[in-house]
């Protein structure tokens, strides 16, 4: 998106240039730009709020497989990692569908219950890995 | 075939060490229960509930309508599937296993086919844990093998000594490949043809599962669950217990590597390997009340 600044150099130039109009977008906008008027895009809605993923119990962290990377799109019910007890492994699963933003722990981080160990934007589509 | 899978599948379950389960080596496989099951999938596992995929060594409840699908693992070439109970056939010769080439025991001495009701025992006392599993051996023993072949321990064998210094040294350090003579009762590999010092008559003798044999071809043979009980090529190694579920996972086009160790060191791998299921027995019974484990 333009700075504030940009977009004032910008009409400048256009109406230096005598321009009748000018229209830029990008992914998720589009400003117009004519003389004495602007046309903005729709308002972006509001980004989804991030959804933080606490333990369900205490254990060791273990990454899953194959291992969910901050970035990456996670299903709902996925395991994004494991709380390793013992021998026993317990699955972290993501609550909703989105895209893991990031992993609070480490590998073989000790986590106590209620800790929260990741952070999932809602939304979004799943891709090819 | 992977005695360490079938075993870990019971431990996850609480079941007895020796309850049955299903091996699966023709993939994809599709499962359907009558009735709720706690069920693990162990081995070499691609397994999805509900399109779902779950991880290797993990146990779920099957509900009636749901779908368990086993897909062709990337690596190794058997799955098992147990269930809380056990698979209920009956005791033949003291054994619940099929054995196929005679028609002998498991569900009518014969494969699974498609339509198949299969019997289930009654479940140990369950705590209504699910969804859980355990790391796959190759994480947590500690002799583990290169992403790219797959590494066994052998003892050296009885005739060990009856082959030229050159065999001996290919055998230790060549690479191996499974070749397409594989069943469950060996498994021809290929490599540099292996020969004796000296033409040499051997009388028959006892063999076991895990014996490695060399026939006049010179390409070595393992004698895998369904070994023979005798034979008389000369026995040039014996793949070590703790690693006979390594070799039952081999396909054909698998590379093997073989390991020299002493039997000392086979005793500690057999051990490491049953304190292994032993714990993971106990860590059912004693975590599985904690918060966590039941959805």
């Amino acid at each position: 998106m333009l700075t504030e600044r940009q977009i004032e150099e910008l009409v400048a130039h256009a109406r230096a240039c005598r321009v009748a109009a000018v229209e830029i977008s990008g992914d998720d906008w589009l400003l117009r730009l004519e003389p004495g008027r602007v046309h903005a895009a729709p308002a972006r809605p509001a980004p989804p709020e991030p959804v933080t993923l606490f333990a369900n119990g205490m254990g060791r962290f273990h990454p899953a497989w194959p291992e969910a990377r901050p970035g990456e799109f996670v299903p709902q019910g996925q395991a994004i990692g494991f709380l390793r007890t013992g021998a026993i492994l317990r699955p972290l699963r993501a609550l909703a569908g989105g895209t893991l933003s990031a992993l609070l722990v480490g590998t073989d981080e000790l986590v106590g219950y209620g800790q929260p160990v990741a952070t999932i934007l809602p939304g979004g589509e799943p891709h090819a890995r | 075939m992977d005695n360490l899978a079938l075993s870990m599948g019971n431990a996850l379950l609480g079941n007895p060490d020796h309850a049955a389960g299903i091996e699966v080596q023709t993939f994809p496989m599709r499962l359907t229960t009558t009735q709720p099951h706690l069920v693990a999938v162990t081995g070499a596992a691609s397994a999805f509930l509900d399109g779902t995929p779950l991880p290797p060594c993990w146990v779920m409840r099957l509900e009636p309508g749901q779908d368990l699908v086993l897909k062709r693992p990337t690596t190794g070439a058997r799955s098992y599937i147990t269930v809380a109970g056990g698979i209920d056939v009956p005791l033949v010769l003291g054994s619940r296993a099929s054995d196929l080439r005679n028609g002998l025991g498991g569900h009518e001495g014969r494969d699974l086919r498609d339509g198949d009701l299969l019997p289930v025992g009654p479940a140990p006392h369950s705590t209504g844990a699910q969804d859980f599993g355990a790391q796959p051996p190759d994480e947590t023993l500690a002799f583990t093998s290169a992403s790219d072949f797959l590494d066994i321990r052998v003892v050296p064998g009885p005739e060990h000594g009856v082959f030229t210094a050159a065999a001996q040294a290919a055998f230790w350090q060549d690479d191996w490949l499974v070749s397409t003579m594989a069943d469950r009762m060996g498994m021809r590999l290929s490599g540099e043809k292996l020969t004796l010092a000296q033409p040499t008559e051997l009388r028959s003798g006892g063999i076991l599962p895990g014996v490695v044999q060399v026939p006049p071809s010179g390409d070595p043979l393992i004698q895998l669950r369904d070994a023979n009980s005798a034979g008389g090529y000369p026995r040039l190694g014996v793949v070590i217990q703790a690693d006979m579920w390594r070799a039952g996972q081999a396909r054909p086009g698998t590379r093997i590597r073989f390991h020299r160790v002493t039997t000392a060191q086979a005793i500690a791998a057999r051990n490491e390997q049953r304190d292994l299921v032993a714990a993971l027995r106990r860590d059912v019974a004693r975590y599985a009340e904690l918060p966590g484990f039941t959805r």
